[in-house]
């Protein structure tokens, strides 16, 4: 009798042990999954908005630059692509040029991603790092082959809202891409922030950012 | 008189056979001496760094390539040079192969141009398995051997990618991803004359693929040449588009396609996974501690 209850009480314990390890390990996963979840929501959203034949252009791009602002980190990833030319800017040149990046990104993405809306998306893993996680999406359009697409995403401070951080395409990340770019200009600039913005807008004005239709 | 003949000719097959072998065997040690020595040259001096790299940051991914990196020009010492050389191929790739990329796209059909491109693929299929089996990728290796079998026969010499369609995807391997799969970091940046951006690795890789085919042993001069540049091209007259929208979207062209190579190099080298897990020193695409650097003020 005393064996059965030693018995009883070591499943028991094995029991809750189990149950322990499940919440530990579910936990995370859980959290993982918000951050897939919160990209499919998103993914949502941007069909019903970009993908509306009805809205002007005008509106459209409002549309698109409210979805920009409030999922992705247009500040952090402007001040991210000037490196250490942002310590030495001057308050102004950096606010003008937080604001000509959102139109950079703006002219650059507002077609690809109304024309990708639409398409099959799908979150094939979210993997959780220190600061961040890292959701594996692949993306694939009608009549072309599918593309790997990854998001880095991470939660807004002190809040339970997602914000989008970096993005990846094959491979090819657009903060490091910007990056090495403009700090490379800003180099042969002389460092000044507000050349580059010039010479930003004058781009832009061109679109020569918008990519072409039909490539 | 046949049998005369088909002798002779047996003779002749074993004698270059035999002389192949002796020349491979020669340009492998010495290839490979080259490869060892450059891999200890380039390994050395980032072998200091990385150890400065990782008594700040604890995490081993974000060290080789940190923001550090970044900022002080992409792992660029001869940048003058080499932009000087980017500017050279540009112009050449204004005068001479864009406008010939387009006047071959706009002149030979579609269905051909693939035709070409399948034909020459094949023919580097050696090149493709060798760096398969140097990977340690069985998987692919079968694949690369199945392909070969596949179009060769049902293939039409391989003019014609059946195996595609039977779910045996084209890839590409080379020597420099082989070495990068290896551990051997990239080396500072190079961009070759003609041929375009690279770095120390890749560019002793182009070597190393040339060794590994068998052509180079047994063809002439004017066909490697021949398939190089029409494999050029090829290549060329499928971005032509692209590579436009990137010169348009850039304000410094040369350090955006010098990113994009380092980029693109370590995604093939990952095989498309964001988080290498085999070999040490290549670049996470997401690195867990660049916040910081950039953010400090």
């Amino acid at each position: 009798m005393k064996r059965f209850t030693s018995f009883i009480k070591n499943i028991a314990a094995l029991l809750a042990g189990a149950a322990f390890c499940l919440a530990a390990f579910n936990g995370p996963a859980n959290a993982d999954d918000d951050a897939g979840q919160y990209l499919k929501a998103l993914q949502k959203k941007a069909i019903t908005q970009l993908s509306n034949e009805d809205v002007s252009e005008e509106e459209r791009e409002k549309q698109f630059r409210a979805l920009l602002n409030k999922n992705f980190d247009v500040e952090g990833i402007a001040r991210f692509v000037i490196g250490k030319y942002w310590r030495k800017a001057e308050d102004d040149h950096r606010k003008e040029f937080i604001v000509i990046f959102e139109d950079v990104m703006v002219q650059r993405f507002l077609p690809t991603f109304s024309q990708y809306a639409g398409s099959d998306f799908r979150v094939t893993k979210v993997v959780p790092k220190k600061s961040f996680f890292i959701v594996f999406s692949t993306v694939k359009a009608e009549n072309g082959e599918p593309a790997q697409i990854l998001w880095r995403v991470e939660k807004k401070d002190g809040s339970s809202d997602y914000i989008i951080t970096d993005i990846a395409a094959e491979g090819i990340s657009l903060r490091s891409t910007y990056r090495s770019d403009y700090t490379s200009a800003l180099k042969s600039l002389g460092g000044d922030l507000s050349e580059l913005n010039t010479k930003l807008r004058e781009k832009i004005q061109s679109g020569d950012f918008a990519p072409k239709e039909n490539s | 008189m046949t049998v005369e003949t088909n002798d002779r000719r047996n003779v002749v097959g074993l004698g270059i056979l035999s002389e192949i072998n002796s020349r491979l065997i020669k340009r492998l040690v010495a290839f490979t001496a080259v490869a060892i020595f450059v891999t200890g040259c380039a390994s050395k001096p980032n072998s200091t760094l990385q150890d400065e790299a990782n008594a700040s940051t604890d995490d081993q991914w974000a060290q080789t390539e940190g923001s550090t990196a970044v900022d002080e020009g992409d792992n660029d010492p001869i940048e003058t040079v080499n932009r000087f050389i980017f500017a050279f191929n540009d112009a050449a790739d204004t005068i001479i192969f864009r406008p010939v990329a387009e006047g071959y796209r706009f002149l030979v059909p579609s269905p051909i141009r693939d035709s070409v491109r399948n034909f020459i693929r094949n023919t580097y299929t050696p090149v493709i398995l060798a760096n398969d089996l140097l990977q340690g990728d069985i998987e692919k290796a079968e694949n690369t051997f199945a392909r070969f079998l596949i179009n060769t026969i049902a293939g039409a010499g391989g003019l014609a990618d059946v195996a595609s369609q039977t779910g045996l995807e084209y890839h590409s391997e080379d020597f420099g991803q082989t070495m990068g799969t290896w551990g051997v970091p990239e080396g500072p940046y190079l961009v070759l004359p003609i041929l375009g951006p690279s770095n120390v690795r890749d560019g002793v890789g182009l070597i190393g693929d040339a060794l590994l085919d068998p052509l180079t042993y047994v063809a002439k001069t004017e066909v490697l040449i021949g398939r190089k540049v029409t494999d050029g091209i090829d290549k060329r007259s499928r971005n032509i588009e692209t590579v436009d929208e990137l010169k348009r979207d850039s304000v410094d062209f040369y350090a955006r396609v010098r990113s994009l190579y380092h980029q693109k190099r370590v995604n093939e080298i990952n095989d498309g996974e964001a988080e290498p897990t085999l070999a040490p020193g290549l670049t996470d695409i997401f690195p867990e501690d660049d916040d910081q650097v950039s953010y400090a003020e």
